[in-house]
């Protein structure tokens, strides 16, 4: 199966989630910002970016993970991807999830002020309060979306 | 194949593209468009199913607001990732001038024959520009 995390810029809680799927974060404490930035793609993206999948890896179950920047499109990007993915008969092949809503107002400022003003040091502080905020909605996202995963291919070896 | 018109509301100039992509005289897809597109919702974000062509490909259309360049890399590139290529799924970008009149109407004006007239006027203005984008 694909698993497209996608939030506003593929730069911030889409590259957490994908990286706490993948197990590179634990999901039992809040990362520092110095693991944060070790993580690919973590407030390192640019315009050019928006729209574009990342590869980040394949999980313990052989699911490909992306990420993604979709701009303000919020969940109507699940809907475009499972849209088209439907219309190839391959609808069951792919999750894509919408981080954005698990992102609270000081990771926005945070990552506005990094990567579209590039007040990086300011930003990236800012973005280290908000994900200590938000790191636990984040981890319920990606176990739900892990169990949700593991059911549909449950459900497809039956 | 599978061919999308993707477009900003994906009901007016989408629809129009899709109908002379079947084969439909400007006249008759511009009418088509205005009457469909007056009954359809805009920015739906999801493909919609218009018909087959001669050739037995399936037309859809698809509205994503103002990222379409955006939307179609990301269709593209999904495409890819899914294990399909150009071959089974080609994204077309329509746009037509004057859009954001058609926008304007598609939101606030209720259906009614004024609606789909004016409609039908502003499409097959863009007729050419609609053609043009089909074969490119």
């Amino acid at each position: 199966m694909k698993v497209i995390y996608h939030c506003f810029g593929g730069s911030h809680s889409s590259v957490i989630c994908a990286a706490l799927h993948l197990g590179i974060l634990d999901k039992g404490r809040v990362p520092s910002l110095e693991e944060l930035l070790r993580l690919p793609y973590f407030d390192k993206t640019g315009a050019y970016d928006f729209g574009n999948f990342r590869f980040m890896g394949i999980d313990k179950m052989g699911n490909e993970i992306y990420v993604l920047g979709k701009k303000s499109l919020a969940d109507r990007y699940t809907l475009l991807i499972t849209g088209i993915a439907d219309i190839l008969g391959v609808k069951n092949e792919i999750m894509a999830l919408d981080t954005n809503c698990k992102v609270n107002w000081i990771m926005k400022i945070g990552g506005f002020l990094s990567r579209r003003v590039g007040l990086v040091s300011l930003g990236r502080f800012l973005l280290g309060i908000g994900i200590k905020k938000a790191f636990p909605e984040l981890v319920l996202l990606v176990e739900k979306t892990e169990k949700e995963i593991a059911k549909a291919e449950k459900e497809g070896a039956n | 194949m599978i061919v999308i018109f993707l477009g900003r509301t994906g009901i007016y100039c989408e629809y129009a593209a899709s109908f002379i992509y079947m084969g439909y005289e400007d006249d008759k897809a511009a009418r088509m468009a205005a009457f469909y597109g007056s009954k359809s919702k805009l920015f739906l974000h999801v493909p919609v199913y218009i018909g087959k062509d001669h050739k037995d490909n399936l037309i859809y259309t698809l509205g994503v607001g103002k990222e379409v360049d955006m939307a179609k890399k990301t269709i593209e590139q999904l495409v890819q990732i899914l294990g399909f290529s150009k071959k089974d799924l080609l994204v077309k970008k329509i746009s037509g001038k004057g859009e954001w009149i058609l926008e304007l109407i598609g939101r606030f004006w209720p259906d009614s024959f004024l609606k789909r007239q004016l409609i039908y006027f502003l499409v097959l203005a863009n007729m050419k520009n609609i053609k043009k984008q089909i074969i490119d």
